[in-house]
C-alpha cells in the first residue's frame, strides 16, 4: 500500500485523471443499473400477496373483483386485459389495523389467460376459482381444464396455496345446481382429464415435465379431498347483489340520477355484499388474518 | 441563405448556453472543494495526528490528499456527464415532441411571434401604458438591425419599403402572428396550393408553419390618396416575395366598425377572400365597439397585453361573452348505443343505460375482433346480427370504445363520431383513468350529447352546402344515408332524451328554415321507427386515437410538413430548445401532456372536417356580411355565437401537424431507440421504421405477405398511443406486442382434447370420426398413421377407412401402416387398428359412411378417415371432399398442410375452408375446417411462418405437428417455441 502510495504522489497528473474518469463512468454506470433495477423491479406485483380471480369467461370475474375492490356492482363485458386492484379487509378485532389484499383478476379467455396466468401466478397468494353455476353442465369440460391447470400447476402446489372454487351466479341458478352437484361434476371431469392429459401428445419442443398427477395416485377417480398440496374449498354465492337495478342507475348518468347515484353507491352495495358473498370474505379473511 | 441563418441563429443560442454550462461547472467545482475536498482532508489529516510513525503518518495524509482529490473529480465528473445525459433527453425530448407552435390564446409562453413596425411618435404621451412603449420600442430595434437586415436578403427590398413607408406619416403594422394563428384555418382554404413556409427572425427559433404566409399589413392613414400610393408601390413588390397578401387599409377617420369593415371589403385585394377577412375582423372588432384609434392598436394589433395578462382574459373582455362551451348550442339529433369501457372489462359508461341486451353480441364481439386483432378495421360486422359495430382503442388509458348500431342506418360520420367522444371522454376524466379509478360512475351524458349534435350539425352544414362533400367520402359512405342516419338515430333516444334536443334545436340560432323542416319530417318518421331501434348493439374493434389523429392530420398537410423536416438541423433544434426552456421546466413529464392533450378534442374534429367547416364558414360569413350591411351593428350578436368556436377550431389545426410530424426524419431519430429519460407517447409515426422492419422479417420467416401485413398493422394500432416508459426502447416495445400478438394467434380460441371427446363418443356408443384433407402429397395419409400410433397407444381401437380412391398405391400404402403398427400393439388379441376398403374407383363418401357404420358394430372408438389429396382449385375433387363431410359428419375435420409453402398457404386454407361452406346441403349448417395437422415441420428450421399464415386465416388451432418421419414423430404445437422462431 505503501508502494502504491508514493508512486501516485511522483507520477501525480498522469494516475489520476484516468482512475478520475473510470471511477465516474462506473457511477454513471452504478446509477443507471441502480435506477433499472428499481425501475423492473417496481413492475412485478407484489410476489406471492395477492389474490388471483380466475375462471373461465362469462362466469363472473371481473364483477367479483369489483365487489372486492370497489364494492360496486358494475356492468362488465369479456375483459381483455387484468384488472388489478386492492381491496381493504376489515377485521372485527380492533387491535389489528385493517389489511389491505392486492387482487389481480386474469381474463377467461382462452386465448389470453394462458399468458396471463403465466405472468401472474408467482404472485399469487390464494386463489378463487369463480364457476358459472348456470352454464356449469355444458361447460364443465372448459372448467375442468382450467381447475386441472391450476391444480396441476407447480408453483402452486409447492407453495400450498388455498384454492377456493366459488359457484358464482346462484341468484339465477334455477336448476338447482348446488355446491355438491357441481363438485361430483368437476370430480367426474377431472378424473376424465387425468387420464387423457397424462397420455396426450407431446408439446412439440416443449419440456417433458414429471408427470405430477392431481389427486391421489393409484386412485382410480379424483376427488378434491385427495389433493393434498392444495388447500380446496366450495362455496356458493353471487358477485352479484339483489340490486340489480343498481346497474341502471350507474349508467344512466342524467342529472339528476348522478348525485343519487354517488350518494347511495356505497351503502347500497356494501349492505348486499354481506349476503351474498359472506362466504367469500370469510374465507379471505381466515387466510390472511390467521 | 437560410443555411446561413440558421447557423447565425444557432450561434446566437449555443453560445450562451456552453458559456453558462462552463460556468455552472467551474462554479460547481469550486464548491465540491470548499465543502467536501478540504473536510475530507483535515479528516485525514487528523487521522495522520494520531499516527506515531511520520512516513507513515506522511504517507497517509497523500495518500489522503490524492484519494480526496479523485473522490472529488469524479463526482465533478460524474455530474458533468449526467447534466449532459440530461442534456440529451431535454434534446432527444424536443425533437419527439416538437411543440413549435403553441396556440398563443392558450399559451403564456408567448410562442407568437410579433413583427411590428411602429413608427412612435414624439407624443410619447400618447400610450398610457409605459411597457407597451418599450414594447414598441424593442421591437423597433429588431428592425433596425442591420444583421438581420442583411441575412434575410431576400426580403431586404421588402424591408426597405416598409421603412420607406415608415418615414412617410404612415403607420404600418404586421399582424402580431398569433392573429395569423387564429385565422390559420382559413388558409388552409385559401391557400392550398402552398406547402410550408419558414420565418426566421433573429430572436426567436426558427418558425414553420405549414402554410405560406399571408402578410397582413394594417395601414392606418387618413388620406385617400396615400392609401392609393401605398397600395400601387407596395403591393407589386410585396406579392413577389409572398404567396399572398392581405392588405387591410384602415381609414383613422373613420372609427365606427362598420364603415372601417366597408372599406375593407373595397380594397381588399382578393376579393373572393374578402367575406373571411370580414369575418375575421368583425370577429375582432365587435369585440371592441367602442375601437377608438390608440386603444384599438395597442390592443388588437400590438398584442399589447400587459405582461401576466392572460390570454383568455382578453377574449373574456368582450360586450358579447362567448358561451363556456360553444357545442353547447348546437342540437343532438343522433343517438346510437355507444360503450366505454377500459380493456379490464368494466363498462365505465354507456347509452343506452339500458343496453344489457347488448352485452352479449359485445362479447362476442370482442372476443372475435378486439382479442384476435384481425388487422386494424375499426369496424366489425357479425355476420348474423343486422348490426355494425365500430370499436376504437385508446391504448394510453386502454380504454375500448365501441358503437353500435343498426346495418341499415349507415352511418357515415362513426369514426369521427368516436374520434371525439374519446378526446372528450379522455379530457374529462383523464385523472380518474390515470389512476384507475374505475369505481366512480362517469357522468359523460352532457357531452356525449354534444358530441353528438356537433358531429350531426356538420352533417346537416355539409348537406345544405352542396358542394363536394370530402370527408364523406373518405370514409366511403354514401351521402344519401345521411339522412336516414339521423333519422333513425332518433328513435333510439328514448322519450326523455328526445326532448331535450328537440328544445336545444329550436332555440339554436344557426338553424335555418330548411333544417327545421327536416327535423320535423325526422320526428315524423321516428315514431314509425321506433320499434325498430331496440336492437342496437355494440362491438368493439382497435385503433388508436394517436394513430387516426395523425393519419387524419397527415392526409391533409403533413406530407408536405415531413419534406421540409429534415432541413431542421440541430442548431435549429437546440435554439428551438432555447426558446421554450419554460415549456420543459415549468411542465414535466405529467404536466405537459394534459397540455396537449386539451387540444386534442378539438383538433381532431376540425382535421377531420377541416374542409367541410370552411364551406361552411364561408357561407356564414357571407350570410353574415350580408346582413350586417344591412341592419349594421345590431345583428352582430348572432354570428359571434358560432363564430368563435370554428375560430377556435382552426386555431388547433394549425398545432396538430406540428406537434404529430416531429422531426421524425431528423438526426436525433438514431437517438430514439434509446428512451432514457423522457417518457414518450408512441406515435404512428415512430412506430413506422420498427413495424416496417418486423414485416419483411415475417415476411422473411415465411409469413404470407398479406398476413404479415395484417399482423403488423393491428400491433402498431395496439402500441399506438402508448406510453414509453424511461429504459424502455422501441424496439423491444414492439418486439413485445409482436410476441403477445403472435402468441395469441398461435393460441386455440377452443379447447381441443381429442381423447377426452373420445370418452364421450364412447359414452354415446358411436366411433369418433376425424377427417383428413389436404392438397396433394403434404403427408395425409403419413400424419393418419402417426394418429392412429397414439391413439392406439391409448388403448383406443381405429378404424382407417381408405377413401383416397384415387391414386394409385393409397390403399396399399394405409395397409403397410396397419401391419407395421399392429405389429407394435400386439398385446391384445384382437387387432388394434383395422384398415376398412372397397378399392378404388368408388365413391369416396359412401366408403366413408360405410366404414363408421362398420366401427359402430365392431366396437371401434375412433375412425380416420383418408381421402384423396386434391389442389384447392380442383371444384369437381372440393365438391366431392364437401359431400363427404357433409354426409358423414365427422367429429373433427383436419387440415393437413405442410410448413414449406408460404403465401400458398393461405390460398390452401381458405379454398378448402371456402369449398366446404359453398357445397354444403341446403338448410344444414355448414361444416368447416376445425384443425390444422402442420407436416414437414422438421424441413424448415426457423421458417414457421406457415403456422402463423394458417391459424391466422382460419382462426382455427393448430393441432398436431408433424416433425419426422416416425410414428412418435406427433406434437402439439408450442406457440412459444413458434413464436421465438418467428422473431428470431
Amino acid at each position: 500500500m505503501d508502494k502504491n502510495v508514493n508512486s501516485e504522489f511522483v507520477d501525480e497528473s498522469s494516475q489520476i485523471f484516468p482512475l478520475t474518469i473510470i471511477l465516474s463512468f462506473l457511477v454513471v454506470f452504478v446509477t443507471i443499473v441502480i435506477l433499472w433495477w428499481a425501475k423492473n423491479r417496481h413492475k412485478s406485483f407484489r410476489r406471492g400477496e395477492c389474490l388471483l380471480l380466475c375462471g373461465t369467461s362469462n362466469s363472473g370475474k371481473t364483477l367479483l373483483f369489483c365487489r372486492l375492490t370497489m364494492g360496486l356492482a358494475k356492468r362488465t363485458l369479456t375483459s381483455m386485459a387484468i384488472n388489478k386492484g386492492s381491496m381493504i379487509l376489515e377485521t372485527s378485532s380492533t387491535d389489528r389495523p385493517t389489511k389491505k389484499i392486492h387482487v389481480i383478476d386474469i381474463p377467461g379467455n382462452l386465448r389470453i389467460r394462458q399468458r396471463d396466468f403465466n405472468t401472474n401466478k408467482n404472485s399469487a397468494k390464494a386463489i378463487i376459482f369463480v364457476i358459472d353455476s348456470t352454464t356449469i353442465k355444458e361447460e364443465s369440460k372448459d372448467v375442468s381444464d382450467y381447475l386441472y391447470d391450476i391444480l396441476h400447476e407447480k408453483t402452486f402446489r409447492q407453495q400450498r396455496l388455498p384454492l377456493l372454487i366459488l359457484c358464482n351466479k346462484q341468484d339465477i341458478n334455477n336448476d338447482n345446481i348446488t355446491i355438491q352437484t357441481i363438485r361430483n361434476l368437476l370430480e367426474n371431469e377431472l378424473t376424465m382429464k387425468r387420464k387423457t392429459r397424462a397420455s396426450s401428445v407431446d408439446v412439440h419442443q416443449g419440456k417433458t415435465e414429471l408427470i405430477n398427477d392431481i389427486g391421489q395416485l393409484g386412485k382410480e377417480t379424483f376427488e378434491f379431498s385427495d389433493v393434498k398440496d392444495i388447500k380446496v374449498e366450495f362455496v356458493d354465492g353471487s358477485a352479484l347483489g339483489t340490486e340489480k337495478k343498481s346497474f341502471a342507475d350507474h349508467y344512466d348518468d342524467d342529472d339528476a340520477n348522478n348525485e343519487k347515484d354517488i350518494d347511495s353507491g356505497g351503502d347500497e352495495t356494501d349492505a348486499d355484499s354481506g349476503a351474498n358473498l359472506n362466504k367469500v370474505y370469510d374465507w379471505i379473511e381466515k387466510i390472511w388474518i390467521k | 441563405m437560410n443555411r446561413q441563418h440558421m447557423i447565425s441563429c444557432s450561434q446566437t443560442i449555443i453560445s450562451p448556453i456552453i458559456h453558462e454550462l462552463i460556468f455552472s461547472i467551474d462554479t460547481s467545482l469550486e464548491y465540491l472543494y470548499k465543502y467536501i475536498e478540504l473536510p475530507l482532508q483535515n479528516i485525514f489529516y487528523c487521522f495522520g495526528n494520531i499516527s506515531s510513525c511520520y512516513f507513515r503518518r506522511r504517507s497517509l495524509i497523500e495518500f489522503s490528499r490524492h484519494s480526496t482529490q479523485i473522490l472529488v473529480q469524479s463526482y465533478a465528473i460524474t455530474f458533468l456527464l449526467y447534466f449532459i445525459l440530461l442534456l440529451f433527453g431535454h434534446l432527444f425530448t424536443i425533437s419527439i415532441q416538437n411543440h413549435y407552435f403553441i396556440d398563443p390564446f392558450l399559451s403564456n409562453n408567448r410562442q407568437c411571434i410579433n413583427i411590428k413596425f411602429v413608427r412612435i411618435y414624439d407624443n410619447e404621451h400618447d400610450f398610457e401604458n409605459i411597457r407597451l412603449k418599450d414594447n414598441f420600442i424593442r421591437e423597433n430595434v429588431i428592425i433596425g438591425d442591420q444583421v438581420y437586415r442583411k441575412n434575410i436578403s431576400n426580403y431586404s427590398q421588402l424591408y426597405e419599403l416598409l421603412h420607406l413607408l415608415e418615414d412617410d406619416h404612415y403607420m404600418i403594422c404586421q399582424r402580431s402572428l398569433y392573429i395569423y394563428a387564429r385565422f390559420h384555418a382559413y388558409s388552409s382554404l385559401l391557400h392550398s396550393n402552398y406547402s410550408q413556409f419558414r420565418f426566421f427572425l433573429p430572436n426567436y427559433p426558427s418558425f414553420t408553419i405549414d402554410q405560406p404566409p399571408f402578410l397582413d399589413l394594417c395601414i392606418h392613414t387618413s388620406n385617400h390618396t396615400h392609401l392609393e400610393q401605398i397600395k400601387s408601390r407596395f403591393l407589386p413588390l410585396a406579392s413577389h416575395y409572398y404567396a399572398s397578401i392581405n392588405v387591410f387599409l384602415f381609414d383613422f377617420n373613420f372609427t365606427q366598425v362598420s364603415l372601417t369593415l366597408y372599406i375593407l371589403n373595397n380594397e381588399s385585394i382578393h376579393l373572393e377572400r374578402s367575406s373571411i377577412h370580414t369575418g375575421w375582423l368583425y370577429d375582432i372588432y365587435s369585440r371592441f365597439h367602442f375601437f377608438k384609434y390608440n386603444y384599438a392598436l395597442s390592443t388588437v394589433l400590438f398584442d399589447g397585453l400587459s405582461v401576466g395578462q392572460h390570454f383568455i382574459d382578453y377574449f373574456d373582455y368582450l360586450y358579447v361573452p362567448l358561451p363556456a362551451d360553444p357545442l353547447l348550442a348546437l342540437n343532438e339529433m343522433v343517438q346510437q348505443a355507444l360503450l366505454i369501457l377500459p380493456l379490464c372489462g368494466l363498462v365505465l359508461w354507456c347509452v343506452p343505460s339500458t343496453a344489457t341486451q347488448f352485452i352479449k353480441i359485445v362479447n362476442n364481439a370482442i372476443d372475435k375482433a378486439v382479442l384476435q386483432g384481425q388487422g386494424s378495421a375499426q369496424k366489425w360486422v357479425a355476420p348474423l346480427s343486422p348490426h355494425h359495430i365500430h370499436y376504437k382503442l385508446d391504448n394510453e388509458f386502454e380504454l375500448v370504445f365501441i358503437l353500435g348500431y343498426q346495418k341499415t342506418l349507415n352511418i357515415s360520420y362513426a369514426d369521427k363520431f368516436l374520434n371525439e367522444i374519446q378526446k372528450r371522454f379522455r379530457d374529462l376524466y383523464k385523472d380518474d383513468l390515470t389512476i384507475g379509478g374505475f369505481n366512480r360512475s362517469f357522468p359523460f351524458r352532457v357531452t356525449y350529447n354534444k358530441v353528438l349534435s356537433d358531429i350531426e350539425q356538420e352533417d346537416e352544414d355539409a348537406k345544405k352546402v352542396k358542394r363536394a362533400p370530402r370527408s364523406y367520402e373518405e370514409s366511403d359512405k354514401k351521402q344519401k344515408t345521411v339522412k336516414i342516419v339521423t333519422k333513425k338515430g332518433d328513435v333510439t333516444t328514448d322519450e326523455k332524451k328526445k326532448k331535450k334536443p328537440k328544445q336545444m334545436a329550436t332555440s339554436n340560432k344557426q338553424t335555418i328554415n330548411a333544417v327545421q323542416k327536416e327535423e320535423l319530417d325526422e320526428e315524423e318518421q321516428e315514431e314509425q321507427e321506433k320499434e325498430e331501434i331496440n336492437n342496437d348493439e355494440e362491438k368493439p374493434i382497435e385503433e388508436t386515437k394517436d394513430e387516426s389523429l395523425v393519419n387524419q392530420g397527415e392526409k391533409e398537410c403533413l406530407p408536405l410538413e415531413e419534406v421540409q423536416q429534415p432541413t431542421l438541423t440541430v442548431a435549429e433544434k437546440l435554439s428551438a430548445m432555447g426558446k421554450k426552456p419554460g415549456l420543459f421546466t415549468k411542465a414535466p413529464v405529467t404536466k405537459a401532456s394534459p397540455k396537449p392533450e386539451k387540444g386534442k378534442p378539438r383538433k381532431v374534429l376540425a382535421t377531420s372536417n377541416a374542409s367541410k367547416i370552411d364551406i361552411s364558414t364561408i357561407d356564414y360569413s357571407k350570410d353574415k356580411g350580408g346582413e350586417k350591411v344591412g341592419n349594421g351593428q345590431t345583428t352582430i350578436t348572432t354570428p359571434i355565437a358560432d363564430r368563435p368556436e370554428q375560430g377556435d377550431l382552426k386555431t388547433m389545426t394549425v398545432e396538430s401537424p406540428s406537434i404529430t410530424s416531429g422531426l421524425v426524419d431528423g438526426f436525433w431519430s438514431k437517438l430514439k431507440k434509446v428512451n432514457v429519460f423522457a417518457s414518450k407517447t408512441l406515435t404512428a409515426d415512430d412506430l413506422r421504421t420498427g413495424i416496417e422492419a418486423m414485416r419483411e422479417h415475417l415476411i422473411a420467416k415465411n409469413v404470407a405477405a398479406d398476413v404479415a401485413e395484417k399482423i403488423c398493422e393491428s400491433v402498431s394500432t395496439k402500441l399506438a398511443g402508448k406510453t414509453l416508459g424511461s429504459f424502455e426502447s422501441l424496439t423491444t416495445n414492439i418486439r413485445q406486442a409482436m410476441r403477445d400478438t403472435l402468441v395469441m394467434i398461435l393460441t386455440p380460441k377452443r379447447r381441443i382434447d381429442i381423447l377426452r371427446d373420445v370418452v364421450d363418443a364412447q359414452q354415446a356408443r358411436r366411433p369418433y370420426a376425424i377427417t383428413f384433407c389436404g392438397v396433394n402429397g403434404v403427408g395425409k395419409s403419413t400424419n393418419l398413421a402417426k394418429v392412429a400410433y397414439w391413439l392406439s397407444g391409448n388403448d383406443l381401437r381405429v378404424l382407417i377407412a381408405g377413401c383416397d380412391t384415387f391414386r394409385a398405391g393409397a390403399i396399399e400404402q394405409l395397409l403397410t401402416h396397419v401391419r407395421h403398427l399392429n405389429n407394435i400393439f400386439n398385446e391384445k388379441n384382437m387387432p388394434m387398428i383395422e384398415l376398412y376398403q372397397r378399392g378404388y374407383g368408388k365413391d369416396a363418401a359412401g366408403i366413408a359412411a360405410e366404414a363408421i357404420n362398420y366401427a359402430k358394430d365392431k366396437k371401434f372408438d375412433v375412425v380416420l378417415i383418408d381421402t384423396a389429396g386434391r389442389m384447392q382449385n380442383d371444384e369437381p375433387l372440393m365438391i366431392a371432399l364437401a359431400k363427404l363431410i357433409h354426409v358423414n359428419n365427422p367429429d373433427l375435420v383436419l387440415f393437413v398442410g405442410e410448413a414449406l409453402v408460404g403465401n400458398e398457404a393461405v390460398d390452401q386454407v381458405t379454398k378448402f375452408n371456402q369449398a366446404l361452406i359453398d357445397n354444403a346441403r341446403l338448410h344444414s349448417s355448414p361444416r368447416v375446417i376445425d384443425g390444422i395437422v402442420l407436416t414437414k415441420f422438421d424441413t424448415i428450421d426457423d421458417k414457421v411462418g406457415a403456422a402463423i399464415s394458417m391459424t391466422y386465416t382460419t382462426d382455427k388451432p393448430i393441432v398436431f405437428v408433424g416433425i419426422g418421419q416416425k410414428y412418435q414423430d406427433l406434437k402439439t404445437l408450442n406457440a412459444d417455441v413458434v413464436t421465438e422462431a418467428l422473431l428470431k
